[in-house]
């Protein structure tokens, strides 16, 4: 019957209303060639993502978008009387503050939002919105202004200012490349939506071989038939190679009920292959609502919601990070519905950029209901080519102004980690409070590196150099940061490490029952001959070091010979007595163990737990403040676990210590302290990664695979910090494995930093530099893992 | 005569490519010897065309069979027809005056606009514009159907202008006002929140009767006034320069010059009859120059019906529309109201994928019939390879092949096992660039 709009195949075929070269070709010169590749490789996949390269996805509403009921003003009464008949109504918005909210087609959105991870650009436009699809669609595709034709789009211009080729440029779609991908030699690719699209994939069969082979053969040159036979030869022979190299990407066979879902399927399927793909393009088409737009509009607004909840569910952990989203549309719609309870065409509307590495909020102005144009369209005040150009100078790293052709104030709304905390630092003098350096592995038994290659036996003792080893200078050093693993211990016992020269002190670093290994962070003061001595309490043991960082000697870390300030199986530092189930223990710090009595910032403290009762975490964090977030053990009924606490001491000298759940014994070793202006600052610790909920990454680490997490930003740390203090902890782990922590950006280091068994819970304190873009790379082996990290510090 | 004016079997293969969709040797030997305006003038004559029987596309409660009907059938008729270049202007029209079942979802409609299109496609442009813009599927498709005083929907207005007549720059954004005003009135019989009955319907009472400026001209223009105002009046030479830059695209190369096309428009405006601006093209010097040669990418639809002649295989084999969609083009679908682009619009890698997997999907379905024996492209898998191989170029209709192409070719039928020649000869053959350019 007439009038039946919602269908499937109907909005499928919508979705290929794609094409702009017929709206540009009339009254303009010919199509965009692209270029030849004969004699050139015709490999078309690209180098593997680098550390500072970035994924940009353009999301293309065909149609015109209405904005204003993307993000609906529900609190601007002018919206209810212009808006009649088609009006949101206020209590189904799901409100993002100022006054509006976003459609009730977008709950994964709305989501991402309160996740910080949603820029909406607000009032976006064009100097020369005409109210054509096809002009409006291909000036933004242009990235131009005025009406001299382009026949490059400033995607494709990107990719020839980068050097990308084939798969560095995609447009997932049934056939064609759009405009906004097409440069002056930048060769990009069309990836159909299934496998069977593949002509060329399948050379199972000898006979289907030869047959592709030849026409490889073949389609190298132009069959004699001049340019537009070259360039149909190209497309062929460009088609069999490229159908070998993504076909992997289309298994499994993707549920075609939702094309657009299924086709950021197969984007998130292209990126997780690390094919070099750069700028992805898809299409959600059927904007244009001239008639009965509600229902349709809805439907729309709910598969791209449906899409990129999808596609973030398909994308692979270590690129969560890379990959930012950002929609378009040619127009948005008239404030006034027209006779048919659609609308007709509009100017301004709304985007959405969407990203772990995006700043959340709203860039932009609201456009006003009451100061309408002559043709009763909203006012835009976002040059929707300031968004482009802050997507290619900002996200993709190029020259926006060559892009474009001129220079556009950028939209500050990533945090690539050059002023995300801005300020903070601005009158403090960079302190030299700690040196990070790249882990080097200074001891492993099992390797007679730094000792002989033998297990350090019951009561032995190893004096293990470290000035002048690896990247530690040779003097001038007050501690070091060195992450200790125990290896296949035979029994279980505990290791302590102290200076050199200095009597063993009564104190724990690691502890560990056979067979287990077991990581912590120490830090430890340097005695006779730059060394630290290592003694093991019982059986046998390999021991690895792997040296982080190191502390000056003055204005810095104050490293002590360890000293036992709390334990309460004995009653030192508390009354004899387990701390229980959401209890707190309080624990005197000042003047206790070495600790000065005045003048001290934070204490350095290996907390262990013995004998919990219960599957538990502790929380250690300064008196009087708020219990945070965050954990520093994870505790398992039985065992024995360590880990290295940096903390800030509360106004009366005392730190604070939770246990969650069942009931523990808590033993505190003091290892040192922080002056106050030391350059350490501590933090009241801020979650920057849950893998388990999507806090920097959706989804558990698989082996072998790192990822990348924003160190500064999220952790609301200046970007001219030397270092940040983590917790990391791994979180139900499937095998036994280790855990890397390095600088993003540098080569991963040969150290690990926390190690773990199958479905065992493991912290460990961590300090690292962090890298590009303010980011920390964390690598996994073994099995995969979740893992959670906290911010608990940073240092100048 | 000068002896250019003869037409040779060359250029007698290079009209018939761009008239029609894939010419036999028959055919081409027809037009042999033939002066230019003799080879012309036949292939103008739709004289003893095929009659027009309805196909199945009226069955309201299911459009979707009706969809595949219209295609099969207009897929049919322009592989069977003797009077092709009928087809490849209505093919014109139906990518110039865009609608789309996509939007309409009423095939009857639909095929009623194509009839138009094929019974006033070479006759006068003003009849077949004001013809266009009362169809019902026009009305529909760009919303005059709801245009009416106090509610305009300037949606057709614009695109009368900018891609149907004149084209942008030659109009202003007052003009696209005062131009919806005009049409207001001109709708359907059955709107009333939704469409019922699609038949054009004249409702005076919904008509804006003020003074409109168009075109600096105020008076209380009616639609039909002004496109008389632009194909006879104010805007006649744009119109005809618009018209003939476009058609000298589509029937000969994409690059034509300013003066060309003024030339073009001339002989156009002189009586704004189509079949005179077609004439105008076919006869002159640029069409049968170099420039042309090989100058146009065969379009999916062109591909389509090409390979059915060669295979001698009905519409019905062909799998419309989904097996040829990823090729880009879907007739009474096209993308949207500019339709569909031209060369580097049709070439991607994704379009490519999708000609070979329609060559499989038909290599498969012809399998499955026990086709190949019979198949007149090799005629037998045990040919001397060097007669094989010419016999694949004559019966794909490949009269110049590269000597690369026969060399890979000659390479191929030799590695390929001897079962596998004859289907993949089809693939291997029509996936050429010589195939694939006309």
């Amino acid at each position: 019957m007439l009038g039946t709009r919602n269908d499937e195949k109907k909005r499928r075929e919508f979705s290929r209303r794609r094409f702009l070269q017929g709206a540009l070709a009339a009254g303009s010169a010919a199509a965009v060639d692209p270029k030849f590749f004969f004699g050139a490789n015709p490999a078309f996949a690209g180098p593997p993502l680098g550390p500072s390269d970035h994924i940009l996805i353009m999301i293309e509403f065909d149609g015109g978008n209405d904005g204003l009921n993307t993000l609906i003003p529900y609190t601007d009464s002018s919206y209810y009387s212009l808006r009649t008949g088609l009006a949101i109504a206020a209590n189904t918005v799901l409100p993002v503050g100022d006054g509006l909210g976003l459609h009730p087609s977008l709950p994964y959105v709305k989501a991402r939002w309160d996740g910080g991870d949603v820029a909406i650009v607000r009032g976006v436009g064009h100097p020369d919105l005409d109210h054509s699809h096809f002009s409006c669609m291909a000036k933004l595709q242009a990235g131009t202004a005025g009406n001299a034709p382009t026949l490059t789009g400033w995607v494709g211009r990107y990719l020839d200012h980068a050097g990308l080729d084939g798969l560095g440029g995609i447009s997932v779609a049934d056939g064609g490349v759009p405009l906004l991908l097409r440069g002056n030699s930048a060769e990009v690719t069309g990836l159909p939506s299934w496998s069977g699209g593949l002509f060329g994939a399948d050379r199972t069969q000898d006979s289907e071989r030869i047959t592709y082979e030849s026409l490889s053969a073949i389609t190298a040159s132009d069959g004699g038939k001049g340019y537009w036979g070259g360039q149909v030869a190209n497309s062929v022979h460009s088609a069999l190679s490229t159908a070998q190299i993504v076909n992997p990407i289309y298994a499994p066979a993707i549920n075609d009920d939702h094309p657009f879902e299924r086709d950021l399927i197969v984007c998130a399927r292209l990126i997780n292959l690390d094919l070099g793909a750069r700028v992805l393009h898809v299409q959600l088409g059927g904007f244009d609502n001239h008639n009965a737009q509600a229902a349709d509009h809805a439907a729309l607004l709910s598969e791209f919601n449906r899409g990129l909840d999808s596609f973030f569910a398909n994308l692979a952990p270590q690129f969560q990070s890379r990959v930012t989203l950002a929609t378009f549309s040619e127009f948005g719609r008239r404030v006034r519905p027209n006779d048919s309870l659609g609308t007709d065409h509009g100017t301004a509307s709304t985007a959405l950029v969407i990203g772990t590495r995006v700043k959340g909020g709203f860039y932009g102005d609201q456009p006003s209901l009451t100061n309408l144009d002559s043709r009763g369209d909203l006012r835009f005040n976002v040059d929707y080519r300031a968004l482009f150009a802050t997507l290619v100078g900002t996200w993709l790293h190029a020259d926006d102004a060559q892009v474009f052709g001129q220079s556009f104030a950028k939209l500050d709304m990533f945090e690539t980690g050059t002023s995300c905390a801005g300020g903070v630092l601005d009158n403090i003098p960079t302190a030299n409070a700690y040196n990070a350096v790249r882990p080097v592995r200074i001891l492993d038994t099992r390797a007679g590196n730094g000792a002989p290659k033998a297990l350090l036996g019951p009561g032995g003792v190893i004096d293990l150099v470290v000035a002048g080893r690896g990247t530690v200078p040779v003097s001038g050093i007050g501690a070091v940061v060195m992450n200790m693993t125990v290896v296949d211990p035979t029994a279980a016992s505990y290791v302590t490490v102290w200076p050199t020269g200095d009597p063993r002190p009564e104190a724990s670093n690691l502890n560990f029952v056979p067979g287990q290994a077991v990581p912590n962070l120490v830090l430890a003061k340097l005695g006779q001959g730059g060394k630290v001595s290592i003694y093991n309490f019982a059986g046998s043991t390999n021991v690895i070091a792997d040296v982080m960082g190191w502390f000056p000697t003055t204005n810095s870390y104050q490293p002590l010979t360890p000293k036992r300030l709390l334990d309460t199986r004995t009653g030192i530092g508390a009354p004899v007595a387990r701390v229980g189930a959401n209890a707190t223990l309080t624990l005197p710090v000042l003047g206790r163990g070495g600790v000065p009595a005045s003048g001290v910032d934070a204490v350095v403290m290996n907390v262990t737990a013995a004998e919990p009762s219960a599957v538990s975490y502790l929380t250690v964090w300064p008196t009087g403040q708020p219990l945070p977030n965050s954990s520093n053990l994870n505790l398992t009924p039985g065992r024995v676990v360590p880990n290295l606490v940096i903390c800030k001491l509360g106004g009366d000298g005392t730190v604070s210590l939770y246990n969650y759940a069942g009931d523990t014994h808590v033993i505190a070793d003091v290892m040192g302290w922080f002056p106050a202006a030391s350059g350490f600052h501590s933090l009241s610790p801020l979650r920057i990664l849950d893998t388990r909920v999507g806090i920097g990454v959706r989804g558990a680490i698989a082996t072998g695979r790192s990822i990348d997490a924003d160190g500064l930003c999220r952790g609301n740390v200046p970007s001219n910090a030397k270092a940040i203090v983590i917790n990391v902890t791994a979180v139900e782990p499937t095998g036994g494995g280790y855990i890397t922590v390095w600088p993003s950006g540098e080569a991963r280091p040969e150290s690990s930093n926390l190690n773990f068994v199958p479905g065992q819970t493991v912290p460990n304190l961590v300090i690292t530099k962090v890298g590009i873009e303010g980011m920390v790379s964390f690598y996994n082996v073994g099995g995969d893992t979740h893992v959670i990290a906290d911010v608990m510090g940073w240092f100048e | 005569m000068p002896a250019t004016d003869i037409v040779t079997s060359l250029d007698a293969a290079h009209l018939l490519r761009r008239v029609g969709f894939g010419p036999t040797a028959a055919e081409i030997q027809a037009l042999t010897g033939l002066t230019r305006q003799a080879a012309v003038a036949a292939v103008m004559d739709f004289t003893g065309a095929p009659a027009v029987v309805r196909p199945a596309v009226d069955d309201r409660n299911n459009e979707w069979d009706c969809y595949v009907a219209a295609q099969e059938w207009w897929v049919e008729r322009m592989r069977t027809t003797n009077k092709p270049l009928q087809e490849k202007m209505t093919l014109f029209w139906h990518n110039h005056f865009c609608s789309s079942q996509d939007k309409l979802f009423d095939m009857g409609a639909m095929f009623d606009q194509n009839q138009k299109f094929r019974t006033l496609g070479m006759g006068s442009f003003e009849t077949l514009c004001q013809t266009i813009a009362i169809d019902p599927a026009m009305l529909v498709y760009l919303d005059n159907a709801t245009n009416r005083v106090g509610a305009e929907q300037e949606n057709f207005a614009r695109e009368l202008m900018e891609l149907f007549t004149v084209g942008v720059g030659h109009y202003t954004e007052q003009d696209v006002i005062a131009m919806a005003k005009a049409w207001t009135g001109h709708n359907i019989v059955g709107w009333n929140g939704s469409f019922t009955d699609a038949t054009y319907a004249w409702h005076p009472e919904r008509h804006d009767n003020t003074i409109k400026t168009l075109f600096g001209i105020a008076q209380n223009w009616n639609g039909p006034q002004a496109i008389t105002e632009i194909v006879s009046g104010s805007k006649k030479t744009e119109c005809s320069q618009f018209i003939a830059r476009k058609m000298f695209k589509f029937f000969a190369h994409t690059n034509p010059s300013d003066a060309l096309v003024n030339v073009l428009a001339s002989a156009f405006a002189a009586t704004m009859t189509i079949s005179d601006l077609v004439g105008a093209i076919l006869l002159h010097d640029e069409f049968w120059s170099a420039t042309s040669r090989w100058a146009l990418v065969k379009s999916p639809v062109e591909f389509v019906v090409d390979v059915l002649r060669r295979l001698g295989q009905p519409s019905t084999v062909a799998g419309l529309p989904w097996a040829v969609e990823g090729m880009g083009q879907v007739l009474f679908n096209p993308p949207n109201v500019a339709g569909w682009g031209q060369n580097a619009y049709w070439l991607s890698t994704a379009t490519a994928w999708a000609r070979g997997g329609w060559l499989g999907y038909l290599k498969w379905q012809l399998d499955g019939w026990n086709f190949w024996d019979q198949f007149q492209l090799s005629g037998g898998s045990a040919l001397p390879v060097a007669t094989a191989v010419q016999k694949i170029f004559d019966d794909l209709g490949i009269v110049e092949p590269s000597n690369t192409t026969r060399a890979q070719l000659t390479s191929w039928w030799n590695a390929e096992p001897s079962w596998a020649r004859q289907p993949n000869a089809l693939i291997v053959g029509a996936m050429c660039p010589e195939f694939n350019v006309v």
